[in-house]
């Protein structure tokens, strides 16, 4: 396999509750626990998993919008070498973000509606040292509006005259105009129209392509995932259950809680389901044992240590003690 | 612009304010102009002369016009008219030398009376014999003025620290909110007093403007503060913020480049709201002889000295107008600010969509 | 048929113009069926819902006629309403987590209901009844969640309790306004599985709105597909989805990546352009501008409805091909 691009290694991350007046201090959400993947130069990788599993939590902690309570980030730039992110200064920090960028779900809220698409795009550009000055920067801007599909003559107006598809497109464009080589792009489908997710979907494997990107998805749609990505890990209250190839884990799904949200899709749903377990999880207690241990069909007594995870297939991990056949 | 202006055709009651307004303004800009006299001028022996243009007499028939008249008791200034002696108030008329905005030298008034060397005194005079419309219009020099520098004042203090409190949180929000509301719990009025006696009360008028306008933002910013901040708060949560902390903008520049923008609606309304504060705040102090003392005048300084007795009231009752027109102001810039809180908030809008 | 809605128009008068969101829409359902619409954003689906409750405001212009069990839903006097609501149609939305007063427990919130339906009955009557409604939507241990507030139930028991509490008066028909939506994939299909279970046993109708076409394919038995205010495909729901006519009905198929694709071998086929503007719809189908076998006919005129063995589609393309040929 090609070589690693960005590296988490054993994350933790965890956000203390505020305290009320008779609330205990000290008790936490446990968000992200003990997480390692690694994502390889060239790859889009998918984060899968409900609300609540803390794929966004991963994800900003990857581009250091939250620090991590215990691990380490590890990113290895085409010229920067390899960077620690924890030991980052402002300045360095800054340039770790021109290089990885974040696509925000809603595009309707990540643009300042006050704000003119020329602006949107190069507000960041301006604090950067490559500043190509007014006039080739508005080249540029014009030249990525084209490249996302949208007219350049657009350039002076608001968000509020673009659709929601076409503002997903605008906030693609903002994040590609310093040429990054890692792009997360957090569930930036699920707000839009049916009829529109697909033009954004063709749209990034187009960019994809185009500009060498490095992708980390994270959607809590396993089709779309599984269709856009090369590799997916399945989380699950904040640790990864399953992590493989995208096309065979559509063969095979060795977790039961793969299982459960493979058989959760609308086109899989048969009507004898297992409607086992919908207790909601206590994400204010740290995680023990198996994370899905309360709605898991074949636990025992073994799952309330935690599983490794391990390798049942060629690149195909899963963190279970009893996986399915 | 035009829907403003079609908004107003909705409300009559705001575009009467907004033509009031204007009105209002522009007197003050032209006040050397307008006004008849100097507001120190004073004309002897006629103390207390009534309002005295009137609209009909059986000698000059219809139009403005002055009757002489003569004091029959000096103990309580009792005027009586003078037949016959009926002189027509002509515009454009040349009167005492002043200078436009203390630029340009002119004579010409107004309105005034020719021929003649009675004084016109349209709203009255006061005990020495100075037309109260002329210090009306000089007056609203200060009292319209200090509203919006005090605004200034004590919004670019709520912007900063109520903008620096919400965004950054934590230690500086809880520094920022106690110090603010430290301000908040003493009652307004004695701070305003005691910072006003520990200054010095020989001061020039415009030194004393100047303290009064600071003493009241110092006062009015706290409350805005607390609003900023709770704003800026929830807008720092929105996705673009985060995007512009990534995308590394200086966050001063995200304070005030995207985040106050946001809320300009709420500024611009809250900002009309609080000037008739600001020109309360200058009549109150004046009132209590601690704002403008003479011979600067203000509406405050007017109320102050004409209405303190109530036989004062009875018989010179012209002295409350001062008091009309900081009614009329104070009124005005409400509606006007209700008017815009209407138009600038989207929610209020949709619902006035509706046929 | 349990209800009728003929030629249905909603209007809403606004002040940059008139937004027509629904523009002419005819269909019946079965006592005991469950109807899907299908829509994106603006295409009127959930407006037809409110305007069978009764829901929009006063100043919504409506056209058409909506017969429910005999009785014209527009011409119930506003006096008469709230039983209507209740007993004949409940609804349950996307978010239950705004449909529940948060300062009231579930005793609470129950019993101020199931007063309206029941009077005179006691109040051990009406917990027997609360119980037995949450122990009917599978609420776990029901009596210790009794004392329960809303933000105690997580998103999926909530809306379990929302369609307990809409159960509560035994409608007719449920509507159900993209009930698992705003739910994560396994709850939904839970919800799913609920209603469908709840149809069996109470036998009432349920109107299934939903922007997913593959999902409303499974749980309903008839659906619509609507876009632009209009009602574009009508018919059996598997086959909607299995053989669509519609251009548009197709489009939304195609767009969507289909479990087990993947981008290295298949491609994705995009509806090009956006959602039309329903504040003034250009003439002719709306579809149109976005439609890959688009005529100069098809941007002048709303094409008529044609049907064909219960299966009918609004687009000239099934008149002159045949609506159904490929079957």
């Amino acid at each position: 396999m090609s070589e690693v691009l960005l590296e988490l290694n054993h994350l933790e991350k965890r956000f203390p509750l505020e305290a009320g007046l008779f609330a205990r201090y000290g008790r936490f959400v446990y968000a992200v626990n003990d997480v390692s993947i690694k994502l390889h130069r060239g790859e889009s990788y998918g984060l899968v998993g409900e609300s609540g599993c803390g794929k966004t939590t991963l994800a900003r902690l990857a581009i250091q919008m939250y620090k991590q309570d215990g691990g380490e980030i590890l990113y290895h730039g085409r010229n920067s070498g390899s960077l620690k992110l924890s030991e980052l200064n402002r300045k360095e920090l800054f340039n770790y973000r021109t290089k990885v960028k974040y696509v925000f779900q809603d595009p309707a809220r990540s643009l300042n509606p006050r704000m003119t698409i020329y602006k949107i795009l190069t507000a960041g550009y301006r604090q950067s040292p490559h500043w190509p000055g007014e006039q080739n920067a508005r080249e540029e801007a014009a030249e990525m509006m084209r490249t996302v599909g949208l007219n350049p003559d657009d350039l002076d107006r608001r968000p509020s005259d673009f659709s929601g598809g076409q503002r997903q497109r605008v906030s693609i464009a903002r994040a590609l105009i310093m040429k990054p080589e890692l792009l997360i792009c957090d569930e930036v489908v699920s707000a839009l129209d049916v009829s529109i997710q697909s033009q954004i979907l063709n749209l990034l494997l187009e960019l994809k392509e185009k500009f060498k990107l490095t992708m980390l998805f994270i959607a809590h749609d396993l089709t779309v995932t599984s269709y856009l990505c090369d590799r997916i890990g399945v989380m699950y209250r904040g640790r990864i259950m399953e992590e493989a190839a995208a096309q065979d884990l559509v063969q095979h799904r060795f977790h039961p809680y793969t299982r459960l949200l493979y058989d959760s899709i609308p086109s899989r749903m048969n009507r004898d389901m297992n409607l086992s377990g919908f207790e909601p999880f206590d994400s204010t207690r740290a995680l023990k044992g198996c994370p899905f241990y309360h709605r898991c069909g074949s636990r025992t007594e073994k799952c309330h240590n935690r599983p490794p995870m391990e390798d049942l297939k060629e690149d195909h991990l899963t963190a279970c003690y009893h996986p399915c056949q | 612009m035009k829907q403003f202006i079609k908004a107003l055709s909705y409300k009559p009651v705001a575009l009467i304010s907004c033509i009031v307004l204007i009105l209002l303004y522009l007197m003050m800009i032209f006040a050397e102009f307008i006004a008849p006299y100097d507001p120190n001028t004073s004309v002897a022996d006629y103390s207390f002369h009534p309002p005295a243009v009137s609209w009909y007499s059986p000698d000059l028939g219809f139009g403005p016009q002055v009757q002489e008249r003569t004091v029959i008791k000096q103990i309580n200034w009792e005027y009586v008219r003078l037949k016959g002696q009926n002189h027509r108030v002509k515009f454009f008329v040349k009167g005492e030398p002043y200078r436009l905005w203390n630029l340009i030298p002119m004579k010409r008034h107004l309105f005034g009376l020719s021929g003649t060397d009675y004084p016109i005194f349209l709203m009255g005079s006061d005990n020495l014999g100075r037309d109260l419309f002329s210090r009306i219009l000089y007056g609203s020099r200060i009292s319209l003025t200090i509203g919006f520098i005090g605004v200034i004042i004590s919004m670019t203090l709520a912007i900063s620290l109520g903008g620096l409190a919400g965004f950054y949180g934590g230690k500086v929000d809880w520094l920022i909110m106690r110090f603010s509301e430290f301000f908040i719990l003493i009652p307004g009025l004695y701070l305003i007093l005691f910072l006003r006696s520990i200054l010095s009360r020989n001061m020039t008028s415009g030194q004393s403007y100047m303290v009064i306008v600071v003493i009241l933002s110092f006062v009015g910013w706290p409350g805005s503060a607390r609003l900023i901040r709770g704003l800026v708060h929830s807008i720092k949560r929105e996705d673009f913020i985060s995007n512009a902390v990534l995308e590394g903008i200086p966050t001063l520049k995200i304070i005030f480049s995207q985040i106050i923008p946001q809320m300009s609606s709420i500024l611009i309304v809250s900002i009309a709201l609080a000037i008739p504060g600001f020109i309360m705040g200058e009549t109150v102090l004046s009132y209590l002889g601690l704002g403008i003392v003479d011979p600067a005048v203000s509406w405050g300084s007017l109320i102050n000295r004409e209405i303190s007795t109530l036989s004062n009231l009875r018989n010179f009752p012209w002295f409350l107008i001062p008091g009309l027109f900081l009614l009329i102001t104070t009124l005005a810039f409400n509606f006007m600010g209700d008017l815009l809180r209407d138009f600038l908030d989207p929610w209020h809008r949709d619902k006035g969509g509706l046929r | 048929m349990m209800l009728k809605v003929s030629n249905l128009n909603v209007t809403f008068p606004l002040r940059r113009g008139e937004l027509q969101a629904v523009r002419g829409i005819s269909f019946s359902m079965k006592r005991g069926d469950i109807l899907g619409i299908v829509g994106e954003s603006g295409s009127g689906k959930s407006v037809t819902a409110q305007a069978l409750m009764r829901l929009l405001p006063s100043y919504t212009l409506i056209e058409g006629e909506i017969i429910f069990e005999g009785v014209n839903v527009g011409q119930i006097s506003r006096k008469k309403l709230p039983a209507f609501r209740g007993k004949q149609i409940a609804m349950i939305f996307q978010e239950p987590g705004r449909s529940f007063d948060p300062l009231y427990n579930m005793e609470k919130t129950f019993k101020e209901t199931l007063r309206l339906h029941f009077p005179g009955e006691k109040d051990e009557q009406l917990r027997t009844r609360t119980l037995d409604l949450m122990r009917e939507v599978q609420i776990p241990q029901p009596e210790d969640r009794l004392g329960n507030y809303p933000h105690q139930f997580s998103g999926g028991q909530l809306q379990r309790m929302m369609i307990a509490l809409a159960l509560a008066s035994n409608p007719r028909l449920l509507i159900a306004d993209e009930p698992s939506t705003a739910l994560d994939v396994t709850i939904q299909a839970q919800i799913i599985e609920l209603l469908l279970t709840l149809r069996g046993k109470r036998g009432m109708g349920i109107i299934f709105i939903s922007h997913d076409l593959d999902l409303v394919s499974r749980v309903a038995d008839r659906s619509l597909v609507m876009y632009g205010g209009l009602v574009m495909e009508e018919g059996e729901a598997r086959r909607i989805y299995e053989n669509p006519v519609h251009p548009y009905s197709r489009g939304l198929l195609k767009a969507m990546p289909a479990f087990g694709t993947h981008y290295t071998r298949d491609k994705l086929v995009t509806i090009p352009g956006t959602v039309p503007n329903p504040i003034h719809p250009e003439p002719g189908c709306p579809f149109a501008p976005r439609c890959p076998k688009a005529q100069p006919l098809c941007s002048r005129e709303i094409p008529a409805v044609y049907s064909r063995d219960g299966h009918s589609s609004r687009c000239i393309l099934t008149e002159t091909k045949g609506a159904h040929k490929d079957e």
